[in-house]
Order: structure tokens, then sequence, then C-alpha cells
């Protein structure tokens, strides 16, 4: 099956994410990735007529973006990441109702609730790969039951779910979710093209050499987990304000952090495009197939997930580099693409 | 003459001193009673079988693993108390077995190299070694990982100069290598030498005894031998049992 084979190496390495990208973000290009989506989002909301369905759109964006700080530039995978969504969503919902700020410094609670859980939860960064996976899912596990325990209805609401309907403002809050996206995208670029960055992506190499070279791999690593959490956490915050009445399994539902990593995975991690696009392609397939025929949606769902992790590994911006340099190749071997094993550059 | 790599320091002449230092994984001790000297711009080859405990004591001096006993001092001061990045920051530059990061252009794993550096030295360091290792200024927007094996061990060589070291920690830097490749990495060792960096190369190829001063031989985590090249190559049990070298 030559045809199968020349698609598999299309995705190139199985760790999709240590692929190669090389190279840095220019600036016009950085610019372009911080205001187009939240541009784009602006726009469908004036022709669109569902506004949440745009909301949870940018949601999961920047969920997907979080993953690629996590997971993208340092390699861990984390199934629990809906814990910090969670945390951010009550984060937010308690401070509104106890401590009656406005909603928008209810964000800031949210984003303080989601670093202290990552703070708590920062010695499970010593596990390596699937261990690392199944600590942070059962971590959620246990931050869920405590939050929808009815012993702590008196505070939490236990599992009766809050309700901020005082609060409600569906255009404040969609405005947040538009900074909010314009933060991650920045967060997003800033990985690219900083000393930061650069630094995250050697220890994902070889954190041995990377020690050696004289980067504090804890502590950087330890940066990533936060910026990560604190992402998910705005999001839950936002989620929360927008919806303003929600149950405890809707914001620690471990769909939510499969949806951020498929969409991030899907759109290729260690770039800056690549959760962006994933999460709007995605879930626009979603919205259009998955809510009025479940069935079909988890087929296509399912089948997408198989193919990725078959033949493109390194997402849609894996491809797009392959095309690229192929489309190098092929215009007449000038320059510098007479390395055929070499990974050459590609913006993210 | 070229600035900024091994600029050395007047002063006492013994930049790295190691004092019966133990160490070792867990419950496993590996090294026991190591004392081991580099002077200031001297060559000094760690050789040793594999699981002597080479590997082991490099990462005690660099800080990634922490000492049972004694202690160690780089240019005068203590520093087994320092983290990593500082003890780079002293001056002592580490190239591993590996070395490189694969998935990132050469420039960025030499920037990576200067992480420890204040980023206004960044460029000057960089010029000085792409002066060193021409070829590499070539390839500086490849990614390391299409590089062949011994322009990889550059890469490895001339990451580890970018943090202006006065010592140089090398961990097999003949390892994977064709004997081609070993001869083109020694010459650039030697020539880094002729800068006044100090080296302490741990390996299992004798060809690198072309660039010490002296030698320390480690078994089953101890100093079997120490002493010039000259002295190893007059010491019959030491030339049988580790390099099966018969007569004189």
């Amino acid at each position: 099956m030559p045809r199968l084979a020349r698609l598999r190496r299309l995705g190139g390495k199985a760790n999709g994410a240590s692929g190669p990208v090389v190279g840095r973000i220019s600036k016009p290009a950085s610019v372009a990735a911080i205001v187009v989506p939240a541009a784009g989002f602006v726009v469908a909301n004036i022709f669109y007529p569902n506004q949440q369905e745009l909301v949870m759109m940018m949601v999961y964006l920047v969920m997907a973006q979080g993953i690629n700080v996590i997971y993208g530039f340092t390699g861990y995978l984390p199934f629990g990441y809906a814990g910090f969504f969670g945390a951010g969503a009550y984060g937010l919902a308690l401070s509104v109702m106890y401590l009656h700020v406005p909603a928008e410094l209810g964000v800031v609670f949210a984003i303080v609730a989601a670093v202290v859980v990552a703070m708590l939860l920062s010695p499970l960064l010593r596990l390596d790969g699937v261990y690392f996976a199944i600590a942070s899912l059962a971590a959620t596990e246990a931050l869920y039951v405590v939050i929808s325990n009815p012993s702590l209805t008196a505070i939490t609401k236990g599992p009766y779910g809050v309700n901020l309907i005082a609060v409600y403002n569906s255009n404040a809050s969609f405005i947040a979710a538009v900074a909010l996206v314009i933060v991650a995208m920045a967060v997003a670029v800033y990985l690219r093209s900083s000393r930061f960055g650069l630094a995250l992506r050697a220890i994902r190499n070889d954190a041995v050499s990377a020690e050696y070279a004289g980067l504090r791999v804890v502590q950087h690593r330890a940066a990533a987990w936060l910026i990560s959490a604190a992402l998910a956490g705005a999001a839950g915050g936002i989620f929360a304000w927008y919806t303003s009445t929600f149950y405890p399994d809707a914001v620690f539902d471990t769909s939510i952090s499969i949806f951020a990593i498929v969409f991030a995975l899907f759109g290729g991690v260690g770039t800056v495009w690549g959760p962006a696009l994933g999460a709007v392609i995605l879930f626009g397939i979603y919205n259009a197939v998955g809510i009025s025929e479940p069935q079909y949606f988890q087929l296509i769902y399912g089948v997408l997930i198989v193919l990725l992790v078959l033949f493109l590994p390194g997402g849609l911006a894996g491809l797009a580099r392959h095309l690229v340099a192929g489309f190098n190749r092929i215009r007449g071997g000038a320059g510098r693409s007479a390395s055929p094993l070499g990974p050459r550059t590609g913006d993210g | 003459m070229v600035s900024g790599i091994g600029v050395v320091s007047p002063g006492a002449d013994e930049l790295l001193s190691v004092e019966g230092v133990g160490s070792g994984y867990g419950s496993m001790q590996v090294l026991w009673d190591v004392s081991l000297r580099v002077g200031r711009g001297e060559g000094v080859l760690l050789l040793g079988a594999n699981g002597a405990g080479k590997t082991t004591l490099l990462k005690a001096i660099s800080g990634l693993l922490p000492l049972r006993s004694g202690a160690i001092r780089l240019d005068g001061a203590s520093i087994d108390r320092l983290r990593a990045d500082q003890r780079v920051q002293r001056g002592a530059g580490v190239m591993t077995e590996q070395g490189v990061f694969p998935t990132l252009s050469v420039e960025d794993n030499l920037r990576l190299g200067a992480y420890t550096l204040p980023r206004g030295s960044v460029g000057t360091v960089m010029k000085d070694v792409y002066q060193l290792f021409p070829e590499l200024f070539g390839r500086r927007r490849d990614a390391v990982g299409s590089l062949s094996g011994g322009q990889r061990k550059l890469v490895a060589v001339a990451k580890a100069l970018m943090c202006r070291p006065q010592l140089l920690i090398m961990d097999e830097p003949s390892a994977g290598l064709s004997p081609r490749y070993v001869k083109e990495v020694l010459a650039q060792l030697v020539e880094v030498r002729q800068r006044g960096l100090s080296l302490l190369v741990a390996e299992q190829n004798v060809a690198f005894l072309e660039l010490a001063d002296r030698v320390y031989v480690l078994e089953g985590g101890r100093v079997r031998f120490e002493g010039t090249v000259s002295a190893l190559e007059g010491n019959q049990a030491v030339r049988e049992a580790f390099f099966g070298l018969g007569g004189p």
C-alpha cells in the first residue's frame, strides 16, 4: 500500500508534538494570530444568531490553547484538565455569591482558584506520561466529589448547582470571552517566540540535557502548569458567567478535557494556530452534526481520532508543514531543500 | 585571538577540586570517596569501563545528583550546595552524551547553551562559537536532528561552550561516532584547549589521551589510578585491566 505508507510519512514521528517546529514566528504573523481569531468572533456575533455556540467555541479555543501550553510545550497530558475549568467556574460563582464582587472581578477569582488547585497538584509533575495523565484525572474526580458533596451544600450548593442569574449579562460575558481568546492566542505566540518557550521545548526534548545546560527544569514546568491552569480557570469562570446556572457535573465533566485535548491534537500542538483551528473546526462540526444527531457525531469523531493518530500525529499544522516542504521541493530544489531528511523551518 | 571563550582569570591554579565525594541513586551508592582535581588550563581524562561511575561523578559535579559525603570546589568556592544552573553560571559547562535538542534548530540549541548568560552578551558569544565551528553557521537554521552524527556532536560541543565556561565537562564525546569524526571532534577540542579552557572528559576511547595532561581511572565507583599520561602508559596492570593493551 504505497499510498498508506506515504500518508504515514506525512505524519512524521509518532510523537507529533515534539516534531520539527523549527524557527520563530514573525512580528506580523504574531499580530495576526492575536487579532484575527478575536475579530472573527466579534464579526460572527453580528451575523450568527447563536451566541452561546460562539461563546462555547471560544471557551474551547482557550482550553485547547491551555492544553497546548502544558502538553505541546512540556509533554504532560492532563486528562483531568477539566478540574481547572471547574475550579474556575466555582471560583467565579462563590466569589459572586458570597463576596458579591462584580462578575468581571469574579473572573480574577476564577483564575486564582484554578492556580491554587494547580499549585496543590504540582507534585503530580514528578510523574511521567500515562501516570501523570491518570493522576490528574483522579485529582479532578476528587475535586468534583468534594464540591458536589451534599454535606457542603451550604457553601458550594453541592449537587444542586449554582445560580448566578443576578450577574447574568450575555454581552459583557461575550466580550470577556473575546478578551480571553486574545490572551490565549498571545500566550501561544509568546511561547513560540520567547526564550521561555524555547526553554520549555528544550526541556520537552530532553530534560536532563536541559538541566545540564543550566535550565531550571522544575521551575519551568511548574510555570507552564500554572499558565495552563490559569487559562482553563478563566475559561471556566467565563463559562459560569455566561451560562449563569450550572451543575457541578457540567463543569468537571471528563469530556471537557477530552474535547480540549482532541481539538489541540487535531490542530497540532506546539504551534500557535493549531489548537485554535482545531477548536473552531471540530467544535463547528460538533454543532452542525452533534447536537441534532449525536450518534453521527460520535461516529465522525471516532473516525477522526483514529485517522489523526494513524496518519497525522502532528495535526493540521503538521500537514501544512509537510505540504509547504513538499511544495518547496517540487518548485525545483532551489536553495536549501537539498536535505531530504531536513525538517525545514515552518511557523505554527 | 577570539575573546569570550576560555578567558582565564589569574589566581589559584586549581580550578576544580573534588574531595572524598560519595553519591548514588536511591539505596544504591555508586561513588565512594572519590577525589579529583583539575588545574587551570589542564586537560583531565576520566577513564573507566561502563558502570564504573563516570557519568555519576559528572552528575554530582554539575549538580544533578546530591552528594552524600565530600565537597566540591570550583574556582576556590564551594559549589556543592549550588543548583545546577548556578554551577553553569560559575563556569562549569557540560556536554552530555546526547547533548543536543534534535527538534530545535542549531541556533536555538546554541541559544539554550547560553541560557545562564545575560541576554546582551549572547550575540557576541555566538559569533565566537560560529568562528570556531564555521560549518555550523551554514546550518544554523536547520533542525539538529537533520545533521549528521558528527555535526551533532559539534553542536553539542558548541552548545556547551556557549555558557563561557572555564571548565568544560564532557561525557563520552566519542560515543556513537565513527573514527573519522572522533578525529574531527578531537581536533576541535585541541583548539578549544589552546584558548586556556580546562577540560574534564569522561571517555572509554583512549584516543582522547591525546588531550590529557593527567588521567584518573575509575573502577567500581572508586579512583583506581591517578597520574600523568606517561605514568598510565607505564602502569601495566591498568593497561591490561581497562584497555586490553598488552606489552609496554
